[in-house]
Formats: structure tokens, sequence, C-alpha cells
């Protein structure tokens, strides 16, 4: 069940890129803070401060969750736990995905209007 | 750079012990293994991406370490709960108990010192006269810490073991002059008072808080502490004598209660120090804060 509030309320660019970094499949900690970067084109750089306490966040919200241990350990030898969409937050993405499309197609239509 | 490698992680680890307890239980693991990763890589790329790196985690952990906490601010349980698991909640603690203390010893010190009926002699007295003057000063810290060491140990609930507070009340005031004394009698010039050297106040400092620390230390079990509070107390009590007070406004005020007052300051600040260290201390370890 999505509250109104949650679906509506824009998601911050980090959320928005660690929702992005999870979609195709489950990732640990350090591979999501990696797979943003690239994907914001070094652009958005998360330290691991900011990207813990995100997804502290979004495992109290449910809109992911803790889906086991990456099989390739870390260079110490400590395994690396997992991250992944939940339906929620999978749903929430996409909803925030329309609302950005919806937004882009405004400005579009509107730099049209003033070119012509 | 595997030095600054290994040094900057040990420091991370050290640094998000200020989240609270129920985040680190769950993250801190991965915090660390993530934040090695990430300066590993840095460090390939040179040492200005590795400070840069370490600089953006420094720059970034204040803000997260203050969400963290807000977060666990649900509900007013959550809130007492939360208080009593933070380093402040003890500081608060330790520091009220060590100023009370201080402010009570303060002011009994200059009535039991008040007894001594040649105190005030000057520097042209004879050895003999100036030894049975520092043994009456000394007979009569030593009675005062004793009171101390009692109030300490009723105030901090360890009026169980209360000899081991006497005992190093004792020592926490005697044991430096003793020592101040000896190393002015090796150098043959021993015809001032104590209390006024450098060598006197270093070891004051360190006993001070080594004492404070054995005292205040919630976990007496851990004995890894000890430097961590003679390090503390060291610097705690120069930092606290730097506190200005107001003495043009305390100027027709009563001196025994004046001093009480400044001890009472100079307690609060060492006490409050000790019981953050203490505090943080048992944070690292995933150590239940008794409340």
């Amino acid at each position: 069940m999505i509250d109104s509030s949650q679906a509506i309320a824009p998601l911050t660019e980090t959320t928005l890129y660690i929702l992005l970094s999870l979609v195709p499949g489950p990732k640990h900690g350090y591979a999501i803070a990696k797979d943003v970067q690239g994907l914001s084109n070094n652009r958005v750089v998360l330290s691991t401060s900011t990207l813990y306490t995100a997804l502290k966040r979004l495992l109290d919200d449910g809109w992911i969750e803790r889906v086991g241990e990456d099989p390739e350990p870390d260079e110490t030898g400590r395994p690396r736990k997992t991250y992944q969409l939940t339906a929620l937050g999978r749903r929430i993405f996409h909803l925030e995905v329309a609302r950005l499309q919806a937004l882009v197609a405004t400005v579009q239509l509107r730099a049209v209007g003033e070119q012509i | 750079m595997k030095k600054a490698l290994a040094f900057a992680t040990r420091f991370y680890g050290s640094l998000i012990s200020f989240y609270p307890r129920e985040f680190l239980s769950e993250f801190r693991d991965e915090m660390v293994s993530a934040f090695a990763a990430m300066l590993r890589e840095a460090a390939g790329q040179g040492a200005f991406t590795f400070t840069r790196v370490c600089l953006r985690e420094l720059w970034d952990i204040p803000g997260s370490v203050l969400w963290a906490h807000l977060n666990g601010l649900k509900g007013v349980n959550n809130m007492q709960k939360w208080l009593h698991s933070q380093p402040v909640h003890l500081s608060v603690r330790c520091g009220a108990g060590f100023g009370i203390s201080f402010l009570i010893f303060n002011v009994l010190l200059p009535i039991l010192e008040q007894s001594f009926p040649l105190r005030n002699v000057g520097v042209n007295t004879s050895e003999a006269l100036l030894f049975y003057t520092f043994a009456w000063i000394s007979a009569v810290d030593v009675v005062a810490c004793l009171i101390l060491g009692i109030i300490i140990a009723t105030a901090f609930g360890e009026i169980r073991h209360p000899q081991r507070f006497l005992v190093l009340a004792a020592i926490w005031f005697i044991f430096p002059n003793i020592v101040d004394l000896f190393i002015r009698w090796l150098s043959g010039e021993w015809y001032q008072l104590p209390a006024s050297t450098p060598i006197y106040n270093i070891v004051f400092f360190a006993l001070t808080g080594a004492y404070l620390g054995v005292a205040i230390n919630p976990w007496p079990k851990d004995r890894r502490k000890a430097l961590q509070f003679i390090i503390a107390g060291a610097i705690g009590l120069p930092l606290a004598r730097k506190v200005p007070l107001p003495w043009v406004v305390m100027a027709g005020w009563n001196p025994a209660l004046k001093y009480g007052l400044y001890w009472a300051i100079v307690g609060l600040v060492i006490g409050a120090l000790l019981g953050m260290l203490s505090a943080w201390s048992a944070s690292r370890q995933n150590l239940e804060v008794p409340a």
C-alpha cells in the first residue's frame, strides 16, 4: 500500500539514484556507491555516512530490504550484506520516474512553444 | 600509503562511534568495510584523491550522525532510552557528581587548613619548621581527600568498596607532594611549600585523571581504559583551570566559597570530559551504559 504523500513527494537525488542502482538487482553498499557515481557521471559521490543513513531510511520505510550476503566477501574476508528493492520501493521508483517524465514533457512543450 | 590507509580506517571506525548504538550494531562493519574499500581505490589514484575521500567523510559524518540520532527520537520512551545511551548523559551525571564533590571538598579544605597555627610562615624560616608546615598541610590534604573519597564513593554508588576510594583519594593528593618534595630535596632546594612547581602539577594532573577515571569508570573490570583516563585527567585539569570566572563580581565573596565554586566548575569540566570518554569508549565496544 502506498501512502499518497509518499507517492507524490519528489525523491531526493540521492534516494533516486540509490533506487535506480538497485533496479537491475541486489547490490552491497559499496557497489551501490560506485554505481551511483557512475550513473551520475561522477556528479553524485556518496560518502559511506550518507550512503548508510540513506539505506537505513529506505530500510525503515520498507522501500528496500536485505537479501543476504554477497558471495564475494570484501578484501578482509568479511561478508557483505546485499540490498534489493521491495515491491513498494519499485513502485515508488516507477511513480517518481513517471513524475519526472511528465515534468520534462511539460518543460519541453513550453520550450518548443517559446521557440515557435 | 598502507599505514595511512590503516590509520584512516581505524580513525573512521572511532568516528562512527558517535552514531546511535542501534545504528552501529546494524551498519558498523559494513560502513568500515565500504570506507576501507573506497580508501583503497582512492589510494591507487594518488595522495590528493585519498585526502579528498577522507575530507568528504569528515564533512559528512556530523550531519549523518545528527540525522541518525534525531531519527531515533520517536516517542517519549524512545527519547528517554536514547538520552540514557548517549555520552552526554553520562557526562552530565559525572560532571555534576564531581562538581558537587569538588565544591564541598574545597569549602572544607581551607577550614581544616586554618587550624594550623603557623600557616603563614615565610621562606626564611628554618628547615625544621618548613618540614613541619609541609607535614601538617599534607595531613590536612589527606583528611580532606578522605572526605572527598567518601563523597565520590557515595555519589557514584560505589559505597560497597569505600576503602578503594579512600586509599585512592589519599594517594591522589599526597603523592604529588612527596614526589615534588623528593625531587627538590635531591637538588638541595626544597624551601618552598608544595603545589608550586611544574613537577607537582604534572604528577597531580596525571593522578587526578587516574583517580577520577577509576572512580567514575562504570566498567571497573575494564583496566584497559586506565591510560585513557590518565590522559583525559592530565588534559582536563589544565583545561578546566582556564575557565574564566567573574572574579571582579565575586570580589566580596567568602574565599572558601569562591574557590569552592571555582573547583566545582573544574570538577564539572573534568567529570564531563571523563564521562564523555567513558561513554565513547563503551560505545566502541558496544557496552551498555549504566543508567
